[in-house]
């Protein structure tokens, strides 16, 4: 599912109409992934500067789907590291928002590794293919295949919706 | 879509849009990129070089003296050299708070460490924030530098900063970029004697 640009924008305009127009959107995407608002600000404005530093990579072509890539590769990297050098326990942010909006949903998708996590939300709202996601996050398109199964699996038993 | 996954769909949906945002402005002001710089071959091997000539020509004497280090572009670490010896690097015990962080197929080895007695001071909120609160707090650490191949294959050089009495990692210094200084500096840099790759702890 790709978002659409003013075809007579050149693609760096279009990027940054990109930004202001999804900012605020991937922050959102980001916290669902992260699951810390400061943080996913921070991940979407490093992904806001990372896009402003390769825009001459970008093609013009999905321009939102492009910022969302590099913000989701960045917060899946920054997880990885962050493991690497906290042996300690990260304390996850008052969620009281999400216990508020759907208290079941926001436990189970915490159950999801992140990259699943990453890989459901963009298959799941955003109607990418498992191709496209494989693309996305520089993995088979067997292991999204797989990750999708078990993650809406385990969804599906989760929300009490199994069989 | 079942009809399983167009209701998740939906409940998914409604979360995201339920989910808070932070403001930030820098962006806007700026439009600068250089906010985060992740750790490039060519820094890190700039930093190497020169982190591994400082560890070889460090002084003897207690003649005051700074050191700053671009870790990335905007950061700084200024590191003096003019407080009291704490002691050599336990080697073993930084490698194994090392091993501990592995994950499967990774492979790394240390290529130097030095012990630092302290204070840590960030500045502003950041990705570390989490575990290194804005401010400023004491630290006995260890500063270990590693080489090797990650996960992905790719190889990367970083530093992490060790819990000196723990052993526990509490922050990798060329990503948690707002650490704006680490003082005072490094006692006794030690190159690490080879001691073969670190593997996961357990394989």
């Amino acid at each position: 599912m790709q978002s659409t640009i003013n075809a007579a924008a050149s693609p760096a305009d279009a990027l940054e109409v990109t930004l202001d127009r999804y900012y605020e959107a991937l922050v959102r995407r980001l916290m669902l992934i992260v699951r810390d608002p400061e943080e996913a600000a921070d991940l979407a404005q490093s992904a806001c500067a990372r896009a402003l530093e390769q825009r001459g990579r970008f093609d013009g072509r999905d321009p939102r789907g492009w910022l969302y890539t590099i913000g989701i590769n960045l917060a899946l990297n920054e997880l990885r590291r962050r493991r690497r050098w906290l042996a300690r326990p990260v304390v996850e942010s008052d969620a009281t928002w999400a216990i508020e909006i759907d208290p079941d949903l926001w436990s189970a998708l915490g159950e999801l590794e992140p990259r699943v996590r990453a890989a459901l939300l963009m298959n799941v709202l955003d109607g990418y293919s498992q191709a496209e996601i494989a693309t996305s996050l520089r993995v088979p398109e067997g292991t999204v295949a797989s990750w999708l199964v078990r993650a809406k699996g385990r969804l599906r038993d989760r929300l009490g919706e199994g069989e | 879509m079942d009809p399983f996954e167009y209701r998740l769909r939906g409940r998914i949906q409604t979360l995201e849009d339920a989910a808070p945002v932070i403001s930030r402005t820098r962006i806007e002001e700026t439009r600068i990129p250089r906010r985060r710089a992740l750790w490039s071959g060519a820094v890190a091997a700039a930093v190497a070089v020169a982190i591994a000539a400082a560890v070889f020509a460090w002084p003897t004497s207690t003649e005051a003296s700074t050191r700053s280090y671009a870790l990335d572009p905007g950061v700084t670490v200024t590191v003096r050299d003019d407080a009291s010896w704490t002691g050599t690097v336990d080697q073993a015990t930084a490698e194994t708070a090392i091993r501990q962080t592995l994950e499967p197929g990774e492979k790394l080895h240390l290529t130097a460490a030095w012990k630092v007695a302290g204070t840590l001071s960030v500045k502003g909120h950041s990705w570390g924030a989490s575990w290194v609160a804005p401010g400023t707090k004491p630290l006995d650490v260890w500063v270990i530098e590693l080489a090797g191949t990650f996960s992905e294959g790719r190889p990367e050089t970083v530093f992490g900063v060790v819990d000196a009495h723990t052993g526990l990692g509490v922050g990798g210094m060329s990503h948690v970029f707002t650490i704006d200084s680490l003082s005072p500096g490094p006692h006794d840099p030690t190159p690490a004697t080879t001691s073969g790759d670190l593997v996961p702890s357990g394989s």
